[in-house]
């Protein structure tokens, strides 16, 4: 392990390697994925006790598949990039960081896979929203986007082969009205248009975020 | 003690159910505003999905809330995200958006030895169904728990 560490960088600590990858990556990795190289860092030179060498190797093992898998999702952004907003390019790299923090890890969870993310990225592209989503992870690591105004709420996974599951909630009169469908990526505008979707996609949706409990 | 496998819980009681971090619902700024759909999606291979009973526990609310809370912890070996929380919603509202939803649920008590004694169960869910997880999320369960915000055990505690 000491040998490893040395040929990555002799005599120096994880903040020098964090920034040898800053110079290398540029925008395509942020600061807490810095933090999970520094972990990786760390683990390479510690000298874990036979006893923990097992749980060490687990979490070395997923510090390594979350690493790879947000590389390769912040690659594939880079290549739309002139398509995207940079502060939106920033804010969803900051916001797949968060959804990876290892301290966050649910075991039996997968991370971001990078087909959902390829879907995800043509969704955002077509659906040219104002307000940026919130953004969760399913257990399979498919990528979910959420808009949320007032009570109504609009939930999108993206699944593999660009296909898409969606679901969205509108209260009319106090009551739920809800509607869900999968469909191919290309025809998600379309069939969201009945359902007014700059409802949640407008700069005027904003002021209608709630919080429940 | 209360309950018993496989017994239906009381319509006014209240579950509680784990919800980590990435399943979350979150505004762009990646504050907290609820429940993601998917946060109530069983696993595969799992007969129903995983909730805890809070009137398992005696006391009051509070109390029955962080009993809740201690007991699904120590369900949890390598300990939960700091940043996760619990959704609760009541019995009989669960079961009312399930049967909206074309789903006519079971919500059964399912113990976990010493661990977790109020371990319960929503039973007969659809496996995938996402406008059943979407009004379960949205109608269901109401009312939101952060992890950070109940105390540790403490160590005799």
């Amino acid at each position: 392990m000491i040998e490893i560490a040395r040929r990555i960088e002799p005599g120096m600590g994880a903040g020098s390697l964090e920034r040898d990858i800053a110079g290398a990556f540029g925008y395509a990795v942020s600061a807490a994925t810095y933090r999970i190289i520094g972990y990786q860092a760390d683990t390479l030179r510690g000298k874990p006790t036979p006893a923990s060498y097992q749980a060490a190797d687990a979490e070395k093992q997923l510090a390594e598949r979350v690493f790879d898998a947000l590389a390769s999702v912040k690659i594939l952004t880079a290549q739309v990039a002139m398509h995207l907003d940079r502060e939106w390019r920033d804010k969803i790299f900051q916001q797949l960081d968060s959804l990876h923090a290892v301290d966050e890890w649910e075991a039996g969870d997968e991370p971001i896979q990078q087909a959902s993310f390829v879907t995800f990225l043509k969704a955002i592209l077509a659906l040219r929203s104002q307000r940026r989503p919130g953004l969760g992870l399913s257990q399979a690591g498919n990528l979910i986007a959420a808009w949320t105004t007032n009570r109504d709420r609009l939930t999108i996974e993206f699944l593999p082969n660009d296909r898409v599951g969606w679901v969205l909630t509108r209260y009319i009169d106090d009551e739920p009205e809800r509607v869900a469908g999968q469909m191919n990526v290309s025809r998600l505008t379309e069939r969201l248009a009945p359902y007014h979707p700059e409802h949640w996609f407008s700069h005027e949706g904003r002021q209608g975020q709630k919080s429940p409990g | 003690m209360k309950g018993g496998r496989g017994r239906n819980l009381p319509d006014d009681d209240h579950v509680m159910r784990y919800v980590p971090w990435g399943r979350l619902r979150r505004d762009g700024e990646d504050n907290v505003i609820g429940f993601l759909p998917q946060a109530f999606r069983r696993r595969e291979g799992e007969d129903y999905l995983s909730v805890n009973w809070v009137e398992y526990h005696d006391g009051d609310r509070e109390t029955q809330i962080r009993l809740s809370v201690w007991a699904i912890r120590a369900s949890f070996p390598n300990g939960l995200g700091p940043k996760s929380a619990f959704a609760v919603g009541n019995v009989a509202k669960i079961k009312q958006v399930a049967e909206g939803g074309g789903a006519k649920i079971r919500i059964t008590h399912e113990p976990d030895g010493d661990v977790n004694p109020g371990h319960a169960g929503l039973r007969r869910m659809p496996a995938d169904d996402l406008a059943l997880l979407e009004a379960l999320a949205a109608d269901a369960f109401t009312e939101r728990v952060n992890n950070v915000d109940i105390a540790e055990k403490s160590p005799g505690g």
